[in-house]
Order: C-alpha cells, then structure tokens, then sequence
C-alpha cells in the first residue's frame, strides 16, 4: 500500500497573479507526482484552499487537478484546516465533496456521556482514518478534550489520524508564537498522524505515536517562509507489512532568492546603492526575488529608498516577482516605531496583549480578555466573499461577534 | 475583663512571667492579650515552667512521704494557691485605638505589672484586617489562620502577595512537617490570580495530582486556564518535557557539569564555530582546529551522561528529553504561559538531579534575562511576578551546591526581586544556604524543625526576634507554622489547611460560580465536524 501525504496547499493564497499561479502550479505538480507513484489515496491535512470562499481560478484549478486524481482512481481524503475551515459550515470543500472529488473524514457523534465519538472512514479495506479539523487559534482544542480517546486508542487495524494543528512539542522555533496543543491531546496508538497547518516539514517519533508527520506547504504563503523555506513538498508513504517507509518529494517550481540588507546607521542613498550593486550582477530570469531591508537609518526617511523602482527593474530582468519588506526599518530622524513583530499575527497579539490592560470587562481574566479581543478582531476583520451579498456580510459578520461575545445566551438568561 | 487565665507578675521585656489562673491551661505558643486604657499588647508564651510558694525541702519531703504510702490524705494548704505554672511570654505587638483604627506598634514598653491576661480572640485582630485594607490588598497570599497555641482563630493571615513572592519566601521543615501542603496550599489561593506565576520544579510527582488519591493543583477549578504540566508522560491536554538540543547554550552546560579549562575551551570553539549547531557538531565530532581528540571525547562522555544524546552511525542518537527534532518552543512556551500568570509544574521525577537542575536552570536563566529585558524597556510592570519553587534548595543555593556556584539561582535570590523574580525555597537544612542568602528570603514559613542547628541558623536569621521561639518552633505539629517576614508586625502563628479541604471548598466556589455566571454548563459546540446519530 502506497499514500501520498500533503497538506497546506492554500490554493488561491498571495495577492498577486503571479504568486497566485506558482501557488496552483505546485499542487498540479505534487498532484502529477501522486498519479507518477500510483498511490493508492492521497491525504491532505488541511487548508487545500486559501479561504473558504476561494476565488474561481482556485477553485477551478482544485477541481481539475482533483478530477485528474478521481480519475486515476485514487481517492483523496482530507480534513478542513484553519483557513477553509468556515464556522457556518459554508465552505467551497463541501462542493468538492458534493462532486466526489474529496472525502472530508471529520465525522463524529456525541456520546451518552457527553464525549466525541469519531467514526471511521475506509480507505481501501485495510485503512482506517479518522481526524479533527483545525480552525483558527486553535478553536478545535476544545473538541479534541471531549473526544472519546479510549475508543479510538482499542479500534484495531491500520489507523490513520489526520489533523491540523500545531503540537506544542514540535512547533519550529520560527512558528514559536502560533497557538498549538500538546500532543497529549491526540488519541494514542494510531499508526501514523498525518499533520497539517505547520509550514515546515517535520517527522517525528513518540512512545505510542510511532510516526507524527508535517509535510509542511507546498509552496510558501508569506516572505518570512520565502526566505526560510524556499520551495515545498510533501511525502510519500509504502506501508509494507506494518513497515512505514517515509520518502520525501520536493516540489520546485521557482527558484527563489533572498538578499537581506542591514541599513543600520545608513543613509537611504547608500542603501539604494547597496541593493543596486548586488542586484546588477545576480541573474533573476524566472525567479522570485526577496528583498529585506532592517535597522535604523542614520538620516533621510524610509520612503527615500527606491525599492519600487528597483523592483521593476528586475521585473523587467525577468524576475517573476519581486517582493519587499521594510517592517523592521526605521529611521532616526523620526520618532523610532517599536515593531517586535515579524509577522502580521505576531503583531497584533503582541499589541492587543500591551493595550488589554486598559479595558475593564467583570469576571474577565486578562488570558480572557486578549482572546476576547482577538476573536473579535478576527471577526470583524473577515472580508466580504465574493457574490456575497453586502446584506448577507453584514448580517454574517454580526452573527459571528454575537457568537463571539456570547451574546444571544447572554440574552436568554436576561429574560 | 473577663475569662482571665493570669497575671502579670514579674520578668523584664524579652521574658514576661505569668502566673497561670489553676483552672486554666496556657499551652506553648498561646496568644495572650493584656489591656490597657487606651491600647492593648499581644504577648506570646514562649515557655511554661512550675512555680511554688513552698520550699523544696518541703516538697520533696512531702513527695516522698505520697511516694513510700505514708500520709496518702497529706496535701499541701490551699493547693491552688501554692503551686501553680509560670508562662514566660514575649511582648509580640502593641494595639493603640487611633481615631477608631486599631493600629499596631512594636512594643516599646511593659504592659502594666500585675495587669490581667486573657486569651485573644478574633476581634483582638481586626487591625489585620485594617492593615490589607489599608494597603488596598486585593492581592492577598492567604496562608492559612491564626492559631494561639493549638487552638485556630477564624482570622485568616494575609501578606501582600507580590512583595512576598518577590522578596523570597523559605519554607524549611523536617520531613513530614507539611512543607508540600504548604505550597499546595499557597499556589492553589493564588492559582487564578493574574499577577503571579509559579515555576514548580517538582522532583516527586506531588504537585500537579493526576489520580484522585494524589490531590493537586489540577483540582482548582481554574486549572484549565492556569495550570501547565510539562511531563515526560503528559496526561491528555498537557505537554511533554523535551527540549531541543539547539536550545542549549554553552553556560547551560557550565552551570551543571565539572568542565577542565581544555573542555570549557573545546566548548566556546565549537560555540563559535556554528552557535545554531555547535552542541551536534560536538557530539557527532566534527573537525574544530585546536580542539585534541582526547578532550572531544572526554567532553562527549560527559555530555551523553547528562544528555542522553550521542553519535551512533555518523548520526545524532537522543534518547532522553534532549532532541536534535522537536522541542523547539517548550522553553518559550513554559516563559509565555507564566507571563501569562499561570502555574508551571515541570515533572522531573523520573530525571536525575543533574538533569532535572539542567533543565530548572535553563528555565530559570530564560525568565531572569526576560525579565531582565523587561526591566530595561519599561515593561516589567506589565508582568507577572513569577516565583520559582525549588525543593531541596540547597542543592542549587547550599555551600555544597551541586551546581556551579554563582549560578542562576543564587543569582534570583540575591538579586532576582528587582526584577520581579522570587525563589519558593523548599528545605530541611536551612543551615547549610549562606547566610547572605538567608537574609535575602524575606519570609520565612517555620514548620516543625527538631534539630538544634537547623533551628537556630532560622533564629538567627528571622525578621523578627526568635531567640526566644526556639522551644516554639521544636513543638510546631504536622499543619502548625510561624510566618516570620518583613511584611508582617510580628512572627504570627498560624495553621495551614490541608490542601484535600482547601480544593474541596473550591469544588464548592465551582458550584457557584456555574450557578451565578453561567447557569447550565454549556456542551461544546464541534464545529466543523460532521455529527451523525
């Protein structure tokens, strides 16, 4: 028995046509690469798209890529992740397993005793597989302390959990402020724990969880993981007599390349200059190009760097695309802004945990209070989805903080 | 007055003599007060002796007549009067009535000769109560009540938590005092409490309390959102203790192990050579110009006996808590869950001490740099106080540390509170931690301490005079304590709870609080999984 085992395909992720396209043109070459090892079934642990309403493109190039697989009679087996995961349960997965082309294996029923039964999917007769979506900060880690462990740990066979959540215990120090759970939550005895949602591959051996397994992304959805990770990949899986072998494939669609400049004690000019000449002679013919740029500048301001023009520049080299990030730049002309943040999550945990301080809210502790504000900031944040009517939006998004703020119980007690 | 159980009637200011009334019994330990017009003094007895108005000659004649069957009716004149205890009692506070507040004052004279002593009773107290509210004490560490000799008062003994924690707490005790129970009983009052945390290095399995015949603080009805284990075998819902081998610095390793100048040397190379991956590189032998073969390997002995980590076919081989995959972010993730106040237990007990003080020190090194940090850029007020509780202190604080001296916990305890740092300081032998240390721990919580030595290295270093309290001490039972702390007026008796009935009166807090707040506890909603029937 062969699987392929991906996850994090985030089709539809990155603003610009550009990435968008090397984005689709990883998954239809780790598609492609499953159909080559004629694999059984494939997993996919998570995020297969960017957002639960994804645009056409993605959708489309997630049909057909699917519809290849079906095919080739090989099934695909998934769970929903932190981003196509849709609380209402309006997600374009449910249309792809309308159309066959998935099977998403979240199935359970409560138990008289108020706990979480999972049921089983078969893959082929001999595989079990069963899992628990992931949605965002780790919402899901109150469904998984209900769950009916013993059950799941006695249920003999070839088991497979699939899941989309950090562990605590394996989380890549660059990920160190990403919510997680600890392994201790995920019932033991399974024969391999099919991971999703950490960007960075991973395996990894415990006392009763004999192979826990992050492929990582296919292809990274932000500059830190350009720069980090360069291309993706998944794995592929033989199961000989109880025997797990684990291979690697690496999916390259684009060579990336990183240059970071430190513009401490600087001025903008001498910047621009420096990132010229290291650019004048590197060849960018069908490369994504990173450019980051920290410290403080000894005079002018930020602005005064020319990174747009040298952008073009090497558009018009052949770069496929050419990204930028000054976050950690500041100047000393101005007044410094405090950025300890790397990413955009980063930042506002780390400010809504400095300013929290200030609101009053009874019978709130202060771990309360942040993830109050951070649920609701998520809430409020969410974009209208396209085709969405504004009148749907609006009553959508409040239906959400109602449910954020716990306000329709609220309600009910009052009266 | 009433209920008088003696009088005053001689001695000086350390050692007041009280003739005990005959039908009353005065015990060790007793709170007495003594009223005067306007104020009154708190005295404690610190020692009981027999007093007599006849002769020894004629008690032992009479003695020895009962004793040998002659004149069995023979008793003295008016008995009462003539033998009798004498207490001898320190003058512990004065209580002056100021505009209707009772305010407390160290004593600075005799209560009135011959005045009356009657036993204290809780409203004698109430200028406790005036004191946590005058200094607005919302954050009060409830250690348990007052107690006059074996008897408790209703008076609960509240210090200003933050200080206290900052400033070092010890707790030395013999074996079976309660030193446990105490801390149990302390972290689970602050438990849900947002401005501490606790680091508990916890080398016996006792403070968390998986199963229901070993208690622990996973009993508090918060234990949810204030509680983390990090273990070995992890019960479901908490993490495992393993730590990436990147993790580790070359001091980590220094504050531990006995290194030769060469090994320390073959150290800072490799460190240098490649900071991410120096301790892999030492392990597998990678080529480090300068460093001689027989002190690689001598240093990867070592390393292996502390790290289970070895090089087995060209290739790294962990086999204990040390990994070369995973554990990148338990160090992080144990500094974030106490800035976020909670309650931290690091299950040590299957470690051996060299690992177990490896990993407490690296903890405790992040913290004391974080905060260090936080200090620096202004935001330690944001901050919890955290509190690092170690058992068997002296290992790590003691002349004969088993760890590099100077190292982090001796750093926390003698500089830790500028930076809202403090030690929870477990031990039977205070004797051995130096005394400029001892000085440090600003409160002390006496339990039961029968050996001379160990008593009087506390006496000599209480905030308050002891000299007298070493009887006191010796006579304290399993649960009995004496708080000795520069934030308290006096070293106050008291009795600690069990923890068994302080998490069952929580068990009721639960219940009230689900039936005020919440009303039905509400089943999880699981959304995004297909439910089926």
């Amino acid at each position: 028995m062969k699987f392929a085992h991906m996850a994090d395909t985030h089709l539809g992720a990155w603003s610009s046509q550009e990435m968008k396209k090397l984005v689709s043109k990883a998954f239809e070459k780790a598609i492609d690469r499953c159909i080559g090892n004629n694999v059984d079934f494939i997993l996919i642990s998570g995020d297969l798209l960017e957002t639960s309403r994804p645009s056409t493109g993605a959708l489309s190039t997630a049909a057909k890529k699917l519809r290849e697989v079906n095919d080739a009679g090989i099934d695909v087996y998934l769970v929903p992740g932190s981003h196509d995961f849709s609380p209402s349960g309006n997600t374009m997965l449910n249309v792809l397993q309308s159309a066959d082309l998935i099977e998403n294996v979240v199935r359970g029923k409560p138990t008289d005793d108020g706990k979480l039964l999972l049921k089983f999917t078969r893959a082929r007769e001999e595989v079990k597989i069963t899992g628990m979506p992931g949605r965002k900060r780790s919402l899901e880690s109150k469904s998984y302390e209900e769950l009916d462990r013993e059950g799941l740990e006695k249920e003999d066979g070839f088991k497979v959990f699939m899941f989309h959540s950090a562990l605590d215990e394996y989380k890549p120090e660059i990920y160190k402020e990403m919510d997680s759970l600890p392994l201790s939550l995920l019932p033991k005895n399974f024969d391999y724990y099919a991971g999703g949602h950490v960007h960075k591959k991973g395996v990894f051996e415990e006392d009763r969880y004999p192979k826990i397994v992050f492929p990582g992304s296919l292809f990274p959805v932000n500059f830190k993981e350009l720069e980090e990770f360069e291309n993706g990949g998944f794995y592929i899986v033989e199961v000989n007599n109880g025997e797990l072998d684990i291979s690697r494939e690496e999916i390259e669609v684009c060579d990336i390349v990183s240059k970071k400049f430190d513009a401490q004690n600087k001025s903008p000019e001498e910047i621009n200059n420096q990132i010229k000449n290291t650019m004048k002679d590197l060849d960018v013919r069908g490369k994504v190009v990173t450019i980051r740029v920290k410290g403080t500048l000894k005079s002018g301001r930020t602005t005064e760097l020319n990174l747009g023009k040298i952008k073009s520049i090497l558009i018009d080299r052949g770069a496929v695309s050419v990204k930028s990030n000054t976050r950690k730049l500041s100047t000393k002309e101005y007044e410094e802004v405090k950025v300890k943040a790397d990413d955009k999550n980063e930042l506002e945990d780390k400010l809504i945990k400095e300013n929290i301080g200030q609101f009053e809210l009874e019978d709130y502790s202060k771990q309360e209070k942040v993830e109050l504000a951070k649920n609701l900031y998520q809430e409020l944040s969410d974009e209208r989805n396209e085709g969405e009517k504004k009148k749907d939006y609006r009553s959508r998004v409040a239906e959400n903080v109602i449910q954020t703020l716990d306000l329709k119980q609220k309600m009910e007690q009052i009266l | 007055m009433s209920n008088i159980i003696g009088r005053i009637v001689s001695g000086d200011f350390e050692d007041i003599l009280i003739r005990q009334k005959v039908d009353e019994e005065i015990e060790m330990g007793d709170l007495l007060v003594a009223e005067a017009e306007e104020s009154y003094s708190l005295l404690q007895v610190f020692d009981l002796t027999y007093g007599s108005q006849i002769s020894d000659k004629e008690k032992n004649l009479i003695a020895g007549m009962k004793l040998e069957g002659h004149g069995e009716e023979l008793d003295f004149t008016e008995p009462e009067l003539s033998n009798y205890i004498i207490g001898h009692a320190k003058n512990l506070v004065t209580v002056k009535d100021q505009n209707n507040n009772e305010t407390p004052y160290s004593p600075k004279k005799l209560p009135g000769f011959f005045s009356e002593l009657r036993r204290i009773k809780e409203e004698d107290l109430k200028f406790m109560e005036n004191q946590d509210r005058a200094e607005k004490n919302d954050r009060a560490l409830t250690t348990g009540k007052i107690r006059s000799g074996s008897k408790v008062l209703d008076v609960d003994v509240n210090l200003p938590g933050e200080d206290v924690l900052r400033h070092h707490i010890l707790i030395p005790a013999s074996t079976g005092k309660g030193k446990s129970n105490l801390v149990k009983v302390m972290i689970h009052d602050l438990l849900d409490e947002d401005y501490c945390g606790f680091l508990v290095i916890d080398p016996h399995g006792e403070y968390y309390g998986e199963e229901s015949s070993n208690p622990g603080l996973s009993d508090h009805p918060k234990s949810a959102d204030y509680l983390s284990l990090y273990s070995p075998d992890p019960p479901a819902g908490e993490s495992s203790l393993i730590i990436n081998i990147n993790q580790l610095r070359p001091s980590d390793l220094r504050n531990v192990m006995d290194l030769s100048d060469a090994q320390n040397e073959a150290i800072a190379a490799y460190f240098q050579d490649d900071e991410e991956n120096w301790l892999e590189n030492l392990v597998t032998g990678k080529d480090i110009k300068g460093v001689r073969d027989s002190t690689l390997s001598a240093l990867q002995r070592k390393i292996y006996v502390y790290l289970s980590v070895s090089k087995e076919n060209g290739d790294l081989n962990c086999e204990g808590m040390f990994r070369s995959e995973g554990g990148e972010s338990t160090i992080d993730d144990i500094l974030s869950d106490l800035e976020d106040s909670k309650a931290v237990v690091l299950d040590t007990s299957n470690l051996e001490d060299r690992v177990e003080l490896l990993v407490g020190s690296m903890v405790a090194n992040r913290i004391f740099n974080q905060y260090k940090n936080y200090k620096n850029s202004g935001d330690l007020d944001e901050n919890p106080v955290i509190s690092t509780v170690l058992e068997e202190a002296p290992r790590v604080i003691g002349e004969n540390s088993m760890i590099r001296s100077g190292n982090v916990f001796e750093k926390i305890a003698r500089e830790g509170r500028k930076f809202k740092i403090g030690l929870t300081a477990i031990t039977q032998l205070p004797s051995v931690i130096p005394k400029e240390i001892l000085a440090n721990m600003n409160t002390k919580i006496l339990l039961g301490m029968e050996m001379n030595t160990e008593r009087k290295s506390l006496v000599d270093s209480a905030s308050q005079d002891l000299s007298k309290d070493e009887r006191n001490i010796a006579s304290l039972d399993i649960g009995e304590a004496i708080i000795t702390s520069t934030f308290t007026n006096f070293a106050v008796p008291i009795k600690i709870p069990l923890f068994e009935e302080t998490i069952t009166e929580s068990d009721n807090d639960e219940d009230k609080y689900r039936d005020e707040d919440k009303g039905e506890e509400v089943r999880t909603e699981h959304l995004g999984i297909n439910m089926e029937d």
